[in-house]
């Protein structure tokens, strides 16, 4: 899986890394029980520091995606999702999506299209 | 000593230019260091900048090399070593000229032409390939070169100690450090980032792993080299052609192991990524200041891996960058003064003249000031006695600094070689062996000394 980080983006690299293995976690491209690097690992890849990896690794670990163990290692969870409702943080994020989608003339059979498409991509 | 000299010319321009003419060749998707589409690689204008430069830069080394050959009519050699300094800056600049002007050319014909990248100006990671336990080598690669420089340091430590023993302990001891730093530079590598062209995970792990295998075997075989050099250093340390021969094999089989490695991984990187750049590939030009020096602020690492090739360069958004790039540049622009120098040694004449207490000998200062009363022995040789240089000068007519002399130890020296005689004077704690640029006048002063 590849992970792209734009340094030019208003997006912080920390939420850049989230965002990106949550969309890899949900396409199937990162299996349930696979091994993510090391905090280390990824700030060497990436050139950033390790504090930028750490801090990503801990929003997917309290966001319940990954498990991380004492040497700075990950694994992506076996249930990364047990509640089936969303959250009021996401459904926040949705209505916001929603409301620009309807300004910009974007149809309801439309967007739900849209929606049911890239839910079928990140069907695991 | 000349042809010498030649032959290492030579080796700064040779390996240089081929390695700036493969850059004409796509790796990775990058040619004269910009990232261009699969399409158009062989698009006739991209072909046309390409032969341009190839035309410069054959034109720039000819040029080098006439320049090079133009040099070994100098008689003097300090004057041949100046001009020899300011030949090599220009072999560091001057080729780089052609690249920079086709870099900008190509780049400038990619921005008109090509739609960005979709992964423009992004850093790539791989993340499965990162999460892999990375290979290395066994140290005891490593042991047995460290083990040969160990041997000639050990030997002068526990062997009866002379006049050069702390000469030879820093010589051997050098050759250890760098044994060692070759060892510890081979760990960096798993320290870079990984060969990351397009979403294909195989490549890039094929890509990585080509350069973290030919990384590992070159500097293998430096460590090795390094440590049978420093081992037929100390075997020959009393046959002067011998260490030259040694050090002639030394450079060249250094130079040899870099264009095998180098063009070894350029080779793998070309038909790995000859289909490359079709779909999503990285792109990192903005960071490419000429296609050559790496900008990025938003990277913390001081070195990464050169584009192509195995080699690394350095960060210029990172203080260190600036500041290693800083000091070699002034060692390099400095070294045409350590040509200057050596031209005031050999055209400054010897002086020795004798006062009725005191012994004095002037170069470019005061070499020595020898009382009467210490001089134990004074002799006056009408040819010198085979030499090997410890530390100090041996132009062509000039020798002066400490030497190891046959038949008397380690001395101090000064004298011009091709002009004899010599005086020959041992004080109870030392030797030394003077010249004069009138002969006439140390005749007169050996008579004065061995009088009674």
């Amino acid at each position: 899986m590849l992970l792209q980080l734009d340094f030019s983006s208003d997006l912080p690299i920390y939420l850049q890394i989230r965002n990106q293995i949550i969309l890899g976690i949900a396409g199937g491209r990162l299996a349930p029980g696979e091994r993510l690097p090391t905090i280390r690992t990824l700030a060497d890849e990436a050139g950033v520091n390790m504090m930028t990896v750490s801090k990503a690794y801990q929003l997917l670990k309290h966001e319940g995606y990954i498990t991380t163990d004492r040497r700075g290692g990950a694994t992506v969870c076996k249930m990364p999702n047990t509640r089936r409702e969303l959250s009021a943080a996401m459904r926040e994020s949705l209505a916001l999506i929603v409301s620009e989608a309807k300004l910009n003339g974007v149809s309801c059979a439309e967007f739900i299209a849209i929606c049911r498409e890239l839910y079928g991509e990140a069907e695991v | 000593m000349k042809y010498f000299i030649l032959f290492i010319l030579y080796l700064c321009i040779v390996p240089v230019y081929f390695v700036l003419r493969n850059e004409t060749k796509p790796k990775k998707n990058i040619v004269l260091g910009v990232t261009l589409p699969y399409d158009a690689r062989q698009d006739a204008t991209v072909q046309a900048i390409c032969a341009t430069f190839r035309r410069r830069l054959n034109l720039v080394t000819l040029g080098l090399v006439l320049l090079s050959l133009a040099l070994l009519p100098i008689a003097y050699d300090s004057v041949f070593m100046t001009c020899s300094f300011v030949w090599i800056i220009f072999a560091v600049v001057l080729p780089y000229i052609p690249y920079i002007q086709g870099n900008k050319r190509l780049r400038a014909y990619k921005n008109a032409t090509c739609p960005p990248a979709a992964a423009a100006g992004e850093t790539l990671i791989e993340l499965k390939l990162a999460a892999l336990p990375k290979r290395q080598l066994h140290a005891l690669w490593f042991l047995p070169p460290l083990i040969m420089a160990l041997i000639p340091i050990l030997h002068t430590l526990f062997m009866p100690h002379d006049e050069a023993f702390l000469w030879m302990l820093l010589a051997y001891g050098m050759d250890f450090l760098i044994t060692l730093l070759f060892a510890a530079l081979y760990r960096l590598i798993n320290r870079q980032r990984a060969d990351v062209v397009d979403e294909n995970s195989a490549l890039t792990a094929a890509l990585t792993r080509v350069r973290r295998y030919q990384w590992g075997r070159a500097w293998v075989a430096f460590s090795w080299l390094n440590g049978l050099f420093s081992l037929g250093l100390w075997l020959l340390i009393d046959v002067p052609t011998g260490i030259l021969l040694l050090t002639l094999v030394y450079t060249a089989a250094l130079i040899a192991v870099c264009i095998r490695t180098e063009f070894a991984a350029r080779r793998a990187q070309e038909s790995l990524t000859a289909e490359t750049g079709q779909t999503l590939f990285a792109d990192e030009d903005r960071y490419w200041l000429w296609g050559m020096f790496y900008c990025n602020p938003h990277d913390k690492h001081l070195t990464v891996n050169n584009r192509v090739g195995i080699g690394m360069t350095l960060n210029f958004a990172h203080w260190g960058g600036k500041l290693i790039f800083g000091i070699s540049a002034l060692l390099l622009l400095a070294m045409p003064l350590l040509g200057v120098w050596m031209m005031r040694l050999e055209f400054t004449p010897i002086a020795i003249t004798l006062d009725e207490d005191t012994l004095t000998v002037v170069h470019t200062g005061v070499v020595c000031e020898l009382e009467r009363a210490q001089i134990e022995s004074v002799a006056l040789l009408e040819a010198l006695p085979p030499l090997t240089k410890l530390a100090g000068t041996n132009l062509d007519s000039l020798y002066e600094g400490k030497f190891r002399v046959e038949g008397y130890g380690v001395c101090q020296i000064c004298l011009n070689p091709q002009a004899p005689p010599y005086l020959l004077i041992q004080t109870a704690t030392e030797t030394w062996i003077f010249g004069a640029e009138h002969t006439g006048d140390l005749r007169a002063i050996y008579a004065a000394l061995a009088a009674p």
